[in-house]
């Protein structure tokens, strides 16, 4: 054997090595997720019996599809749930019509000469994303409610002289839900635009402010096409969980007045089967869920694919 | 850097993460050895499901039985912990509940089935105290379809069925107004309840806003306790002489023998809306009542700016204090010529529903129930919330009557600010009951001893000597010394015998279905209470009527006529064993 020969063998076992070392690197996570995203859905089973604790899942009947068929048995049902998907889709939809706000403060931010300010704003402006739904209804509750603060000083003003029933109201519930949510999470979302800002190359700038660009010019030709990569990856993180639009919010915003328009999916899954205790209905329309989200992840890697040529998934 | 401590430390990690993931589901429970033997301090778990304290059983009571027993209560409470039935779910899906089982009748059929109680019908026969309350024990077997004793019904009385249950001397669902604002507008004859709303309108006038500057309103409600109907509706179908408990979407008598549907226009729950409306329409409803929660409510009891209330726990309770009252100023019961007041009757099967049993990973059960039996008799009862712990020290018997002593004075004064005396203990007193909201005699019904109940509310004694300036308006107003004789004489009440129902479970299905249907009614009901008028009132009724029947309304009322007869055959069976 010649010497090239023999280090040819040990760099072959060298890559191999290599690559077991990295396979071990993520090992951990694979477990991880197979634990957390995978094995769960071993639970898909409980929608195809009556489950009811405290009984063990082979004590209690095999119903087959009776929980996905009650789902849609009659008219009203249906138009329910048409509803609740309407309530869904309005709302995450206004959530990413308006995704691009996010991207928007935080140019802005960065365009502010006076770094004090801004980072004055910026923790203003991040800070609602780490108060709970739960304290966020009680403020909406001392402020907006009939003895809230709003209603004395429009009471006090004499604009009015009842109070307005702000959180009973039917009409606007999708604007105002939007509203609280983007006040809450706009700051904390704006932070990842910041870094990406960082990373766009200050050369450009430089060239561009050469050839005698303006403020604006620079920020619609540099800042903005630097920043898109980013906001299609949040996009279509964004749309993956479109109908997972969580139910904090909802919940605690509910009230008999406001429930035609307030019930999104979660909520509603919430509502009607932690209420009888059917877990297996909950689990049945979770699977429902799931198959729509996959749906609409895959179309709209697909649209990516199709408009910029490039898909993330 | 080498291979080797790669491939080590990605072998750690990898090792790490399963560990932490295997952590997850082992048990940490303690076992407990097997003994007889008193001499070593024995902790029982008691899951406790109408509990409201989670922790050890402090205070007096900790001690007493510790002292007698050698026993430590670490008490499991389901509602201190939050997410509704969770904690019950997940304990009995893990298998054990706990040494000692509190839950309701209707999940202890489950726990048995699932085996999470033990058999303890051994145990009865030599019992002191248990074996007094066989009726129970027994219609519980026939209710669970066994054989075997698996639990004792909770808060049973040793009254008669028919014997009307009051709180104290107060109906439990009746209206309770500020009896000062009511004097001061005259205190007129109330014929219906819609002559209650003008004088609640005249009283508001008269007082429009607190001390505080707050406005004042007649109805103050709120949406906590809305389950298979909006609560505060349901408050006035009780005052109607109907009642929904049980029966699902059928409202019936006392008995019975009388029942209308929710859905149906001439039935209690219509009127009950309309009359809320009215209300609405006169400006008497708080408009915080669709956003507030019962804590805000009593807050709002308590500094005055409610005129109105169901419950005498709500009104009294909250806003009557000794020294108001002497100025005659407080809630008081008003009655309505219109109403029937639902009242039960005194259960000797057990009033809250609840079953108490002994959990089937407990491994000293002769200890246990050497506890529970005790836990039945007339000495433990006397430790429940209500009463006035152990004879001879707050109260002793005076010429055969419970009668408090100085320190039982002292209580009656300061009450939650009392300090246990040291015979007891220490501590507070109020906090060192039973902590348990569990007791397997209820304290409405005599003492044996005393031929009075525990609960020291009804002792004539007392009764007697803290009559205050309010209680002497009352009188001076309806001639009677209180409101329970002045119901009694004029047959005011909608009796409705103690008994067991043997209800039974509930199909997934319907009870899904009835989910819904429920939630229909409930939204749609606070909808018409704030409806802006007549059309738009009847509209959402109508809109509701359709709503419900397509969401299978029929289903589940197919099931309750089923449940109704049920009901029907129980109270008369109860009626029958009682003479």
């Amino acid at each position: 054997m010649t010497l090239s020969k023999m280090n040819k063998k040990t760099t072959r076992l060298n890559k191999k090595f290599e690559r077991m070392k990295l396979f071990l690197y993520i090992l951990p996570f694979m477990i991880l997720l197979f634990i957390f995203s995978y094995y769960p859905l071993y639970g898909w089973i409980y929608a195809f019996f009556d489950y009811r604790p405290p009984l063990a899942l082979k004590d209690c009947d095999f119903v087959g599809l009776q929980w996905f068929k009650s789902m849609v048995d009659s008219p009203v049902k249906v138009q329910q749930l048409l509803g609740i998907l309407r309530n869904t889709f309005v709302m995450s939809g206004l959530g990413i019509l308006t995704s691009w706000l996010p991207m928007v403060f935080a140019i802005f931010l960065a365009e502010c000469r006076s770094s004090k300010f801004q980072k004055i704003v910026q923790t203003f402006t991040t800070t609602p994303n780490f108060i709970s739904w739960v304290l966020v209804y009680f403020m909406a509750y001392s402020i907006f409610s009939s003895s809230g603060a709003m209603n004395n000083i429009l009471m006090n003003l004499g604009l009015i002289t009842e109070p307005i029933q702000f959180l009973e109201q039917e009409s606007g519930t999708w604007l105002s839900m939007w509203a609280w949510n983007t006040w809450k999470g706009l700051g904390w979302s704006a932070i990842m635009y910041l870094a990406a800002l960082g990373g766009i190359d200050q050369g450009l700038y430089e060239a561009a402010r050469v050839d005698g660009a303006g403020r604006f010019k620079i920020i619609w030709h540099i800042t903005i096409p630097g920043l898109l990569p980013t906001y299609f990856v949040l996009l279509l993180l964004s749309i993956a969980n479109f109908l997972n639009n969580g139910m904090e919010q909802y919940f605690l915003f509910q009230n008999a007045f406001n429930s035609d328009h307030i019930q999104v999916l979660d909520l509603y899954v919430y509502n009607l089967a932690m209420k009888s205790g059917s877990y297996s209905l909950a689990t049945a329309i979770s699977i429902l869920k799931t198959f729509v989200s996959v749906i609409l992840l895959f179309s709209v890697n697909r649209f990516s694919k199709a408009v910029r040529g490039e898909s993330i998934v | 850097m080498k291979k080797g401590t790669f491939l080590k430390k990605a072998g750690i990690l990898a090792l790490v993460a399963m560990l932490a993931m295997t952590g997850c589901g082992s048990d940490s429970s303690n076992e407990g050895k097997k003994s007889s033997d008193k001499s070593e301090l024995l902790t029982l778990d008691f899951f406790s499901g109408p509990g409201n304290y989670m922790g050890k059983q402090e205070g007096w009571y900790g001690d007493l039985i510790k002292e007698k027993f050698n026993i430590e209560l670490n008490i499991i409470a389901p509602n201190v912990a939050g997410g509704g039935k969770t904690l019950y779910q997940t304990r009995s899906a893990a298998g054990d509940l706990g040494d000692i089982v509190v839950v309701s009748k209707d999940d202890m059929r489950d726990c048995v089935q699932a085996n999470l109680v033990q058999d303890i019908s051994s145990y009865i026969p030599n019992s002191k105290y248990l074996k007094n309350f066989d009726l129970a024990i027994d219609a519980l077997k026939g209710y669970l379809d066994t054989d075997k004793v698996y639990g004792i019904p909770t808060q049973c009385s040793t009254e008669t069925a028919s014997t009307p249950y009051f709180y104290g001397i107060e109906p439990e669902d009746a209206p309770y107004l500020r009896f000062d604002i009511f004097s001061e507008i005259g205190a007129p004859e109330l014929k219906t309840y819609e002559d209650l709303l003008d004088a609640l309108k005249k009283m508001q006038e008269k007082y429009p806003t607190t001390e505080s500057g707050a406005k004042t309103y007649g109805f103050s409600f709120f949406k906590d306790w809305d389950g298979g109907y909006m609560k505060m509706a349901n408050c006035l179908v009780n005052q109607l002489g109907y009642n929904m408990d049980n029966t699902g979407f059928y409202l019936k008598n006392g008995d019975g023998t009388k029942s209308v549907e929710v859905i149906d226009k001439s039935g209690a729950y219509y009127r009950a809306l309309e009359i809320l409306f009215t209300a609405n329409q006169m400006g008497l409803v708080d408009p915080d009542s669709s956003s507030q929660t019962w804590d805000d409510y009593t807050a709002k009891v308590k500094n005055g700016s409610v005129l109105y209330a169901p419950w005498p726990w709500a009104s009294i309770t909250h806003f009557n204090t000794h020294e108001k009252e002497n100025q005659g100023i407080g809630f008081a019961f008003v009655p309505v010529e219109e109403c029937k007041y639902w009242t039960n009757g005194h259960n000797p099967y057990g009033t809250d529903g609840n079953v108490v049993g002994v959990g089937s990973k407990c491994d000293d059960v002769d200890r246990v129930m050497e506890f529970l039996d005790w836990y039945a008799s007339p000495e433990n009862t006397t430790c429940y919330e209500g009463c006035m712990g152990p004879k001879g020290v707050l109260w002793d018997t005076v010429d055969g009557k419970p009668t408090p002593t100085e320190e039982g004075k002292k209580y009656l004064a300061q009450l939650s600010e009392y300090e246990t005396p040291s015979q007891l203990g220490s501590g507070n007193f109020v906090k060192g009951y039973i902590q348990t909201s569990t007791i397997i005699q209820q304290t409405g019904s005599p003492n044996p001893e005393t031929g009075e109940p525990y609960n020291y509310d009804f002792w004539s004694s007392i009764i007697e000597e803290n009559r205050t300036k309010l209680d002497e308006n009352w009188t001076a107003r309806y001639g009677v010394n209180n409101p329970k004789e002045y119901l009694l004489n004029n047959e005011l009440i909608e009796l409705s015998p103690g008994a067991m129902l043997d209800i039974p479970k509930e199909p997934s299905d319907i009870a899904t279905t009835r989910a819904s249907v429920q939630e229909s009614l409930i939204n749609a009901s606070w909808k018409m209470v704030f409806a802006s008028d007549r059309d738009e009132f009847d509209k959402i009724w109508d809109d509701m009527v359709k709503e419900m029947k397509g969401l299978g309304y029929d289903k589940c009322l197919e099931w309750d006529k089923g449940n109704l007869e049920i009901f029907k055959n129980a109270k008369m069976e109860a009626l029958k064993t009682d003479k």
